[in-house]
């Protein structure tokens, strides 16, 4: 597979203050992302995960080393609305995102910008729309929509750009459990059936479980990097860093210290199921 | 013992006599023990925000009372400010609401209303600071140059430092990390250790409802459908099912054990609990038992 982005190297510090010494995040960070992958980033707050997302697509550039996407700099000006086509943002709160009163004007909004002709934009929307599920709610107002609404709006207006990567900066930290599940069956439908590849920076270790592929920061480094398999074997390196383990493992741990193995090892509350029916049939 | 709070048949409308009318809570009565912690779920738009605001006498109620150590908050409403201070209401995202110069005069803001000496202030600032671990040396510090977890905790000391009897907290750890939120949920319970004050929290998470209330009041539709211990209401997943709600994901993996055959008992709600169950059932042996 190819990866769609590519980062080398990178090296990023931030001020806190003006005139004060920049604290370093980044030194040296090299990662790359399959086109067509899910991809989750673990860590908690202040592990440079949201830097991380930022650098995606432009927002931040690196002080060293490169980040590409799609074979294009992020710090070449002339890339830059190619790249930002390319790769779309969606942030934590939703009421924050939403710039229009109308539902389809805000999806509307990306577009309109890039000064495409208006049926174009008209396709586009729908489009759009379709894909998170919200067409019914196009001529709807936005501010009466639920919080897991505003969000797939959201997603709907990034994804009306036509961008072949999503990047997610904790897009269900601010949802109740039901929009919770929405946006993240918006998500894994996106990457399934259209092939978008997927960013997504999450704290609930739950989601994280349902990718294809875990990283978790520390300190602006990459700590792990594997399947979720791999990832969540590393039981004490995660509970080190004050991250959780998934419930389905947290209950196959426990009782692996009483004595009792499920196999395969479970993630997921539905082949935590499978696994001890197993084992309580035998 | 007699409560510390109690809600007796309280009923709030929303845009009474208008298209729009809402009949947000409708007949609740419940009450609270002194320093007992209650954890109060149930989905978006079940009242659960109008509820706590009926609380404290931010709302005044169509009809019923609340009861707030022994009185009747609405007795005489000119005195309904005094109950704001002895019900101390922690909204959603509480950080957005600090706007003082500093995090000191922040948590100070409070005590200040409630007419307390410069000195009383000082030191119920510096004893809030340390409930809920915030660094002393931050105090002279700008709100907004703290971290999202500092200002959370500064939000919170800002309610504690008025020394309620009853702390109302509105989803205290949403947006957090799991550290984060371990963070808030170990000082709530300190919190309430410590002081004695009675604590109701609302969350969506069912592991922090499972892992701190003594008891669990679920709401729908604005009207109260169980009260009762964690081990009650969580014995009960259809019921939270139908409204929508998550169970703990140990009550959900016991319970879908059990309809497949597993006489595994139910009510069960933490992770080591349903380990220990799991074992239990492994050596008696008592398979297929339904």
């Amino acid at each position: 597979m190819e990866p769609i982005i590519q980062i080398n190297d990178l090296e990023f510090s931030y001020t806190v203050e003006e005139d004060a010494t920049p604290i370093p995040l980044f030194q040296g960070v090299s990662l790359s992302i399959e086109k067509g992958s899910f991809t989750a980033i673990l860590g908690h707050n202040g592990s440079g995960k949201s830097t991380l997302a930022r650098m995606l697509n432009g927002m931040l550039l690196p002080d060293g080393g490169t980040v590409t996407v799609n074979g294009m700099d992020t710090t070449d000006q002339d890339s830059q609305l190619a790249i930002r086509k390319t790769v779309g943002l969606v942030f934590q709160n939703p009421d924050n995102q939403i710039v229009s009163s109308i539902v389809e004007e805000d999806v509307a909004f990306g577009p309109e910008n890039l000064g495409l002709p208006s049926d174009e934009i008209r396709k586009r929307v729908d489009h759009a729309l379709q894909a998170v599920d919200m067409l019914s709610y196009a001529d709807h107002s936005t501010n009466r929509l639920s919080g897991g609404q505003k969000q797939r709006i959201a997603i709907a207006g990034v994804l009306a750009m036509n961008p072949s990567c999503l990047v997610l900066d904790e897009p269900t930290a601010m949802l109740d459990p039901k929009g919770r599940k929405e946006v993240l069956d918006t998500v894994r439908r996106l990457n399934r059936e259209q092939g978008i590849t997927v960013v997504l920076i999450t704290h609930y270790m739950e989601e994280a479980a349902l990718a294809d592929r875990c990283i978790v920061m520390e300190h602006g480094r990459v700590l792990l990097d594997g399947t979720p398999n791999e990832v969540f074997a590393h039981r004490q390196t995660l509970e080190q860093t004050g991250l959780t383990m998934p419930a389905a493992c947290q209950l196959a741990y426990e009782l692996q210290d009483m004595g009792i193995s499920l196999e395969p090892f479970p993630l997921t509350e539905a082949d935590c199921i499978a696994a001890l029916e197993k084992t309580l049939s035998k | 013992m007699t409560p510390i709070l109690s809600a007796q048949n309280l009923h709030f409308v929303y845009g009474e006599k208008t298209p729009y009318e809402k009949h947000a809570v409708t007949d609740i009565s419940f009450s609270v023990m002194p320093g007992e912690i209650v954890g109060i779920i149930g989905h978006t738009g079940s009242g659960k925000s109008t509820l706590m605001q009926l609380l404290n006498g931010l709302l005044k109620p169509h009809s019923g009372t609340v009861i707030v150590d022994g009185q009747n908050i609405w007795q005489d409403p000119k005195a309904i400010r005094q109950y704001r201070f002895q019900v101390g209401l922690v909204f959603q995202y509480p950080e957005y609401q600090l706007f003082d110069e500093t995090v000191e005069k922040d948590i100070g803001f409070g005590p200040k209303n409630m007419g307390l000496s410069e000195e009383e202030i000082r030191k119920r600032v510096l004893r809030a600071a340390e409930m809920v671990e915030f660094p002393p040396h931050l105090l002279p510090k700008s709100p907004f140059d703290l971290s999202g977890g500092e200002k959370r905790r500064a939000a919170i000391a800002g309610v504690i430092a008025m020394e309620p009897k009853v702390l109302i907290l509105d989803e205290p750890t949403a947006g957090l990390d799991p550290k984060g939120r371990q963070t808030i949920l170990d000082m709530i319970r300190a919190y309430n250790q410590k002081t004695g004050a009675a604590v109701l929290f609302v969350s969506h998470n069912m592991e922090d409802v499972a892992a701190l209330s003594q008891r669990v009041l679920v709401l729908s539709r604005g009207k109260e459908v169980l009260f009762g211990t964690p081990k009650e209401v969580f014995s009960q997943p259809d019921v939270l099912q139908q409204m929508s709600l998550d169970v703990p994901i140990a009550t959900r993996i016991l319970d879908a054990l059990s309809q497949k055959g597993y006489a595994l008992q139910k009510g069960i709600y933490t992770i080591p609990d349903a380990a220990k169950e799991i074992v239990r059932f492994m050596k008696e042996g008592d398979r297929h038992a339904q």
